[in-house]
């Protein structure tokens, strides 16, 4: 492949491997960019997709090395210069976005300054120009260019504002390349659109060759040309979006797309089996063997080459055009039918809840039934985590009522009966921060049951055990402590030990939006399935409207503190009734 | 501990030449401490030749004659037991006013801490000195008493700042939900996982026993007037130390390699401490 | 040859580092040798003596002098009318003569003639009677004048002519002579004046700082042979280790109270130690009013107890003499036929046993205010008692704390007493009422014996009294005496004069006799 000098750049057997040894980290990396186009790298965590992405830049983060591979741009090779040829390059000619851009401005400096300031190091332009540029930076982000807007601080902009401002910054010295590794995370859906579609523009109209690194294949269908998936530390398959999307030819990437849910239509999401592997960890052969369900005894023992699949489409994979065609449809299923007979177990009224002075809730009104899914989906801020917990009995500063089974509940754990803290469990977030660091699994799960008299002892101990198989654990982990387990395992083991309360109510609190898709198809697939066996009630609360149409059965949209719609997922998805919901839907990602 | 366990322990403290050197210094230190007595040429109070001269074994005679070098390995079990002792009562007395005062939270950890503030303004070996003063005879329970008291706002302090990072975790959160009481959130879920800091903050706090314990047998207010204790030796050598230096030298020099190694030791678990949790 | 006076500071500065330097590397500078006892003196120099102690209270008061730097300066300014010689016996001073008369109650002073104060006056027995009223004064009675005032009839006394008193006593007092022989009863002319101070001694004021240093000139006029020097310094130092090394730098030429550890390290490097028999003594006190050392035989064990060589080398550093658990060793009437006391382990076990107290368990009381030897001998005390199954527990008391109230109360502890005769001890430490009574002992025999002696105008009658006083002590006592402390004080090489003397230290203070060495 040859490129035109001055248009784009091309990354040729790029390897990264750990200082000192040979453990690689990525491998193998052939991308082209080609100017006024956006490749978006899309990998889960482990997959390497960060290396890849600072490697453009010459940079390797610290113990980790470039050992191999070169990056042709304006027809030198920047991976052979020194560090004092690469810095003109670095920022100017090949700009970089990081996660969080914020973090990249001086809070002590005004907008308007560092704008000017960052086209002084770079040498353009005269004073007056440099202030017409940095008025024509920010109008290209959509953000005001008066004197007012440039003399603010960042603390005075929104999140969304910063991360524009930031994209201005990284645009205005018209680079050649840019890098972006996930600049929208931590943005609301709709901030989110707003920003990839700027930058999606941008790249159009200056012609420069974007890479976009995320682990969010939606988001890259929105924006992307081109599709470069990567698993352990290898793309594994690279091909047009639209291609990509419709006809994946690699297992990885077939996967990938089972386990993501989809807003148009309701699916039986599945995971992939096990987690990615971490560099040193990686199996010989295809990488991905281990976990791909077409794996025959030569996946094992070669390792597969890129093969072409069609026009600019290739797959490392031995099997391709074996294992059949894939379709989008195939694990849809049918919504939960709005005429139902529904048996209320929660009734929430008139719920307000304040933290000290303020009042973040203002009145909400739902009901969830027996074995069923009621989604809490609203963008962060709504108060649909406060509302969680208020129900969970972490959170006392309500009023209102709140009915369980024909009982008002207390406020506060404390201020319930025993009875009611059994029935009632709460899953969190962050399965890194709900589980105590210092005891065992067998400790962590069977401790409810002790609690609430279920089962002590040797008892408990086999309970135990069934409630791991039962969240797809071996009881291999049951005197493991938790740090040696990944974050899918994790969130596994706190709804073994929601489950081990024997609730008939689980609160989700987001408690898949830490964890990589795959790991999510298979915990939205636990929990139908606990739904289904169990007779479980759960409250899910999420900011995914996508994972809202595959799990729940009833939504409730939340906006500042209130209630704007709810209703049955079918109707509100299909027929959004509020303004609100339409835009959520509108902004929301979506891979078709 | 398996064989395995101390091979990978014994690596991981090649990891971390500072805990590792800290730790040596302080086990060697110890030992001579404990069994010094018995490896003694002379006994504690045998006189051996004539005041401050090189009679005696190596390192000469005190100032009634008695051998020093005997009297240094005869001296540091009461050093060693009186700071261990005093550092464990402060870090107990801390931690339970601290993480009583985070988990509590509100009022009550303001009152709490706000008193810890005012005796932190005391300095440390003041009100043990004022307390020494005013008795006859101290016995080495006061002064376990009053340097385990003198560091329990100390670390009062750095256990609330240590319980609060914990007490805001979800885990925490979640016994709550459960319905776990007080007492055990506390024992259960916050304490365990305070490990390394206070680990860290007892290394520390043994640094200043043996500093304070030492520093009240060199002011005079040792338990027995006629024991071999490394504080009072100083004291009562110091006016030689132009004839026989090592009367002065010799206590100095272990309380000094104590002291060293217990803070590299506690430097150590520090640095390990927010590696590992980081 | 003239010096510029030094700042104490540039003494102490200059002495710390030469010293240090000298202490480091013996032999490196050549040092002065002891000069030959044949040298004869020579006239002239500035001599400079480092004290010991001393504080911003100092003064030149001639009857309160409270420090040791207070003690020095008295003795070149004042003089009393008779005097301690070297051998702790009484010689004239100012006065001729001082006779009794048959039964002691009037005694007769002879003022020598023509002996001068430094601002020219002669002394008379105006000034005599004058400063034995001030010293007696009720209202402000000085240190010496205790005693006298208690039998001294002043207005009684007659001035029989210039140089002649005949002072009336209220009892018979055997030993006046001794009383009139302290230094603090100095005598001082009538128009004395303190800002001015004046007396007879070999030096006249000049200059003084409390707490730092007081300057003297020469008493041209002096009736026991004038100074050898011009000028007399004595610098106040409250730090042993500053004041060897402004020694041993040649900025003092003697100090007082060398540390004994020092004696031998000094002789290397250019300076001589000067050492003294005295009277001064640290012992243990039993109170023999409560248990368990109202029983005489515990007592009794624990004399027999002690090793008291081991106590004067270990905590003396061989600076002392043997006791024998009897004081006042240079009293005419001393009982040195009494047979010398040794450790008797047996022996002391046995009384214990007899005693019911064979597994004894005391506690002794120290203090590092009693001085050199004190906090020592305890802790030395504690081994020994040990090998007789005593167990003596040690409780070193804050100076405060043990001169404090409950001093003269403790029941085992331990004190310190300078030299003293006999007569004047027992009436401060061994009679019912006497100040210091730490033991509580009252014997009516012993009491009568000696009241019977003060009243004896026979020596040797006197003496054989106060033998059967001493006996009743040593088989009975609260005291446990096991030695008298050597006075170890140090000179120059370059200078020479000062000998030995059991009264005070640093030869009597008697600079008036130290002298330059003729430098070859």
């Amino acid at each position: 492949m040859t490129t035109v000098a001055g248009a784009g750049c091309t990354l040729t057997d790029l390897r990264v491997a750990l200082t000192g040894s040979d453990v690689d980290v990525v491998d193998e990396i052939d991308i082209e960019l080609r100017p006024g186009e956006v490749v978006g790298l899309v990998g889960e965590s482990g997959s390497g997709k960060t290396t890849a992405g600072t490697a453009l830049l010459g940079y390797a983060r610290h113990g980790a090395v470039i050992e191999r591979g070169s990056l042709v741009f304006e027809g030198q090779d920047v991976l052979a210069m020194s560090w004092e040829q690469v810095r003109p390059i670095r920022g100017m000619k090949i700009a970089y976005v990081p996660q969080d851009p914020g973090a990249a401005l001086n809070p002590a400096i005004r907008i308007g300054r560092q704008i000017v300031e960052l086209l002084e190091l770079h040498g353009i332009g005269t004073a007056e120009e440099r202030l017409a540029g940095a008025r024509a930076g920010l109008r290209e982000v959509g953000l005001p260019d008066d004197d007012e807007f440039l003399a603010r601080y960042p603390h005075q902009l929104s999140g969304g504002q910063v991360q524009r401002v930031a994209l201005a910054m990284a645009f205005l010295p018209r680079p050649k390349v840019l890098v972006l590794d996930e600049p929208t995370t931590g943005l609301d859906v709709t901030t989110q659109g707003m920003v990839l579609r700027t930058m999606a523009e941008l790249c159009r109209s200056y012609q420069v060759a974007a890479l976009y690194v995320t682990h969010d294949l939606a988001v890259v269908a929105n924006i992307a040309d081109r599709v470069a998936v990567m698993y352990a530390g290898r793309i594994i398959e690279l091909g047009p979006r639209e291609v990509m999307f419709s006809q994946p030819a690699h297992p990885y990437t077939r996967a990938l797309l089972d386990a993501i849910p989809h807003l148009a239509r309701a699916r039986a999401l599945t995971g992939i089996p096990g987690s990615t592997p971490g560099p040193g960890r990686r199996p010989s052969g295809c990488r991905f063997h281990d976990r791909c369900e077409y794996v025959q005894d030569r996946c094992r023992e070669t390792e597969p080459r890129d093969v072409r699949v069609g026009q600019d489409h290739t797959a490392k994979c031995v099997r391709v055009g074996e294992i059949g065609s894939w379709d989008i449809n195939r694990g849809n299923v049918a919504d939960t039918d709005p005429h139902k007979e529904r048996d209320i177990i929660l009734t929430v009224e008139d719920l307000h809840v304040s933290y000290g002075r303020t009042e973040v809730v203002h009145g909400v009104d739902f009901d969830v039934a027996r074995a069923e899914v009621v989604a809490l989906v609203g963008e962060s801020g709504s108060g649909k985590t406060t509302i969680s917990r208020c129900i969970g009995g972490l959170h006392g500063e309500w009023t209102g009522a709140v009915t369980f089974d024909g009982r008002a509940l207390g406020k506060g754990a404390r201020a319930r009966s025993v009875e009611e803290r059994k029935r009632i469990q709460y899953i969190f977030q962050n399965p890194y921060l709900s589980l105590n660091p210092r005891l065992t699994i067998a400790q962590i799960v069977a401790r409810p049951m002790e609690l609430f008299g279920i089962a002590r002892g040797r008892a408990a101990r086999d309970k135990v055990v069934e409630l791991l198989e039962a969240v797809a654990l071996g009881p291999t982990v049951l005197d493991l402590r938790t740090d040696r387990l990944s974050g899918g395992e994790r969130q596994r083991v706190a709804i073994a030990r929601a489950l081990a309360a024997e609730p008939d109510l689980l609160v989700c609190d987001e408690i898949t939006s830490a964890l990589d898709v795959s790991v999510q198809g298979s915990i939205v697939a636990l929990l139908e399935d606990l739904r289904k066996t169990r007779g479980i009630s759960m409250l899910f609360v999420t900011h995914n409207l996508a994972l809202v149409r595959s799990i729940a059965a009833r939504v409730q949209v939340l906006s500042a503190g209130e209630l704007v719609e709810s209703g049955f997922v079918v109707e509100v998805l299909d027929s959004p009734r509020h303004e609100y919901t339409r835009q959520l839907i509108g902004n929301s990602p979506t891979v078709a | 501990m398996s064989l395995m366990g101390v091979a990978s322990t014994t690596r991981r403290l090649g990891r971390q030449p500072r805990l590792a050197t800290g730790l040596v210094i302080t086990l060697v230190i110890a030992v001579i401490a404990i069994v010094g007595p018995w490896l003694a040429p002379y006994g504690e109070n045998e006189i051996v030749g004539k005041p401050f001269t090189l009679e005696g074994s190596w390192l000469g005679t005190d100032y009634l004659g008695q051998d020093v070098w005997s009297r240094v390995l005869a001296g540091g079990g009461s050093i060693l037991l009186t700071s261990v002792s005093a550092t464990a009562l402060g870090m107990v007395v801390g931690i339970v006013i601290g993480v009583v005062a985070a988990y509590a939270g509100g009022w009550l950890d303001e009152a709490i801490m706000r008193l810890n503030d005012v005796a932190l303004a005391f300095p440390q070996i003041l009100l043990a000195l004022l307390v020494l003063t005013a008795v006859d005879q101290p016995a080495a329970w006061m002064i376990v008493l009053l340097v385990g008291f003198s560091h329990a706002p100390r670390v009062a302090r750095v256990a609330r700042g240590v319980a609060l990072g914990i007490v805001s975790r979800d885990f925490v959160h979640s016994a709550e939900a459960l319905g776990e009481s007080r007492l055990r959130v506390v024992v259960a879920e916050v304490l365990p996982n305070m490990n390394a800091p206070l680990l860290a903050e007892a290394g520390l706090r043994l640094t200043y026993s043996i500093g304070m314990v030492a520093g009240i047998g060199f002011l005079g207010f040792a338990t027995d007037p006629g024991a071999a204790d490394w504080g009072q030796m100083i004291n009562e050598n110091r006016l030689a130390l132009l004839v026989q230096p090592w009367g002065v030298l010799a206590p100095v020099i272990v309380i000094g390699i104590f002291t060293v190694g217990t803070n590299l030791m506690a430097d150590g678990i520090a640095q390990l401490a927010g590696r590992g949790t980081g | 040859m003239r010096q510029t006076m030094p700042s104490r500071r540039d003494v102490l500065k200059f002495g710390l580092v030469t010293g240090a330097a000298a202490v480091g590397m013996p032999g490196c500078s050549a040092v002065p040798r002891r000069p030959d006892p044949g040298t004869p003196p020579v006239r002239g120099g500035v001599y400079s003596h480092g004290a010991t102690g001393g504080g911003l209270k100092d003064t030149l008061e001639p009857y309160f002098p409270v420090t040791n730097p207070d003690i020095s300066r008295c003795l070149q300014l004042y003089e009393p009318l008779l005097r301690w010689d070297a051998n702790y016996e009484i010689e004239p001073s100012i006065a001729e003569s001082v006779t009794p008369n048959a039964d002691n109650t009037q005694w007769t002073v002879r003022i020598r003639d023509g002996v001068e104060f430094h601002h020219g006056k002669t002394v008379t027995a105006e000034d005599v009677m004058h400063s034995l009223a001030t010293v007696t004064d009720p209202d402000n009675t000085g240190s010496g004048g205790t005693e006298l005032a208690t039998i001294l009839e002043l207005n009684n006394s007659t001035v029989v002519d210039p140089r002649t008193i005949v002072l009336q006593l209220n009892s018979p007092y055997a030993v006046l002579d001794q009383l009139l022989a302290e230094y603090t009863v100095g005598i001082i002319p009538t128009d004395f004046d303190i800002s001015r101070p004046v007396g007879t001694g070999p030096f006249a004021y000049e200059h003084f700082v409390p707490g730092q240093l007081s300057r003297f000139v020469r008493h041209e006029n002096y009736w026991d042979g004038p100074a050898w020097v011009d000028e007399l310094y004595i610098y106040d130092f409250a730090d042993d280790a500053a004041k060897v090394n402004a020694l041993l730098a040649g900025q003092v030429q003697s100090i007082d109270n060398l540390p004994n550890y020092l004696a031998g390290t000094i002789e290397q490097q250019g300076a001589s130690p000067l050492v003294s028999e005295t009277g001064a003594w640290v012992p243990f006190t039993m109170r023999v009013d409560v248990e368990p050392f109202s029983d005489v035989r515990v007592r009794q064990a624990l004399r027999l107890v002690v090793d008291r060589q081991q106590m004067i080398d270990q905590a003396l550093g061989g600076f002392g003499i043997l006791g024998n658990d009897l004081y006042a060793p240079f009293d005419p009437a001393y009982a040195s036929d009494l047979p010398q006391r040794v450790q008797d382990i047996d022996q002391a076990r046995s009384l214990l046993r007899q005693a019911g107290h064979e597994n004894l368990d005391v506690e002794l009381v120290t203090s590092s205010a009693v001085g050199s030897g004190g906090v020592e001998s305890a802790n030395l005390f504690v081994e020994q008692a040990r090998q007789a199954g005593v167990t003596v527990r040690l409780n070193k008391a804050d100076a405060n704390v043990f001169y404090g109230d409950r001093y003269l109360s403790w029941n085992f502890a331990q004190d310190f007493w300078n030299t003293r005769n006999y007569i004047p001890q027992v009436a401060t430490s061994s009679v019912k009422g006497a100040t210091y009574n730490e033991t509580h002992f009252e014997d009516p025999t012993f009491t009568a014996l000696v009241e019977q002696a003060k009243r004896e105008p026979d020596p040797a009658r006197r003496a054989q009294l106060l033998h059967d006083a001493q006996v009743i002590e040593y088989e009975t006592g609260g005291y446990i005496i096991w030695g008298f402390k050597r006075q170890l004080d140090a000179y120059s090489n370059l200078v020479q004069g000062l000998e030995p003397h059991r009264y005070l230290p640093c030869s009597n203070f008697r600079f008036s006799r130290a002298s330059f060495v003729r430098q070859t």
